[in-house]
């Protein structure tokens, strides 16, 4: 299954992944399970095509600060969530 | 439904539409947001989908910003930001203020004059900008984690005044 949303309190299920894509609508949502092989085909996909858009990922166990945020290079589906960021400049 | 537009097919069974307001099917439908994306996508999974929506799928993009960066607060930022929307977050380098554009008061580490900082996302320029509270998300992300970039590209002046420049921040 993959799946859009939005954020907030999520219904947290047993082994799903979710991506946060910050964007002009608050946040994009995706999430994936698993063990469906199809769904985190295409998650790894988006996670390809965000990094090629230069957007930064931050890995987070669901509900953490971002004090324990940690910048990802590659996708894992078995990761809790994903926030994409985008990267920053002088103003 | 004669008022409703359709503007993209989502995947099987779900699709984007415009609703121009007005009463379906017995029921008056409001349109938050002045019709925005977001809050239409939102509707059109109320309308389309089998499940009924979560309440986070009908939540502002201002709403949906807010509670994800609330959600990345520590509690005494938390309390800070309900407070006063703005919150302190520390690095190594010194404490940064979040929560005014183009205004961040920096308190160095190191014996100095405070500072004020420059630094925003940068977003295509001709798309619609994410909601402020997600702004703050994404400095929070990168100050936290990876503070030497954050200080690269600041531009940066003296508190008291002056002019603006270029980063890196001098720490």
């Amino acid at each position: 299954m993959f799946d859009r949303g939005g954020v907030g309190s999520i219904r947290k299920e047993p082994l799903m992944g979710t991506m946060r894509i910050l964007d002009s609508t608050g946040d994009t949502l995706v999430r994936w399970e698993v063990d469906d092989n199809a769904a985190v085909r295409e998650a790894e996909d988006l996670f390809a095509r965000l990094t090629a858009e230069r957007r930064i990922p931050f890995a987070r166990p669901s509900g953490a600060t971002a004090d324990d945020a940690e910048q990802i290079k590659a996708f894992d589906p078995e990761l809790e969530e994903i926030i994409w960021i985008r990267p920053i400049a002088g103003g | 439904v004669p008022s409703v537009a359709v503007l993209e097919e989502l995947a099987p069974g779900r699709t984007l539409v415009q609703i121009h307001g007005g009463t379906h099917d017995g029921e008056v439908v409001v349109v938050m947001g002045g019709g925005r994306h977001g809050d239409v996508r939102a509707l059109s999974w109320y309308l389309d989908g089998e499940d009924p929506p979560e309440l986070s799928q009908l939540q502002s993009p201002q709403d949906k910003a807010n509670a994800l960066l609330e959600s990345l607060l520590s509690p005494a930022q938390l309390r800070e930001w309900r407070r006063h929307r703005r919150f302190w977050v520390s690095s190594p380098q010194g404490q940064v203020q979040l929560g005014e554009l183009y205004h961040l008061p920096f308190r160095p580490r190191a014996t100095g004059p405070q500072l004020v900082l420059c630094v925003v996302p940068d977003e295509p320029i001709n798309r619609v900008r994410m909601p402020e509270p997600d702004v703050w998300a994404n400095l929070l992300l990168v100050l936290q984690n990876d503070p030497a970039r954050f200080f690269g590209v600041a531009n940066w002046r003296f508190a008291d005044g002056g002019t603006w420049r270029r980063g890196p921040v001098p720490v």
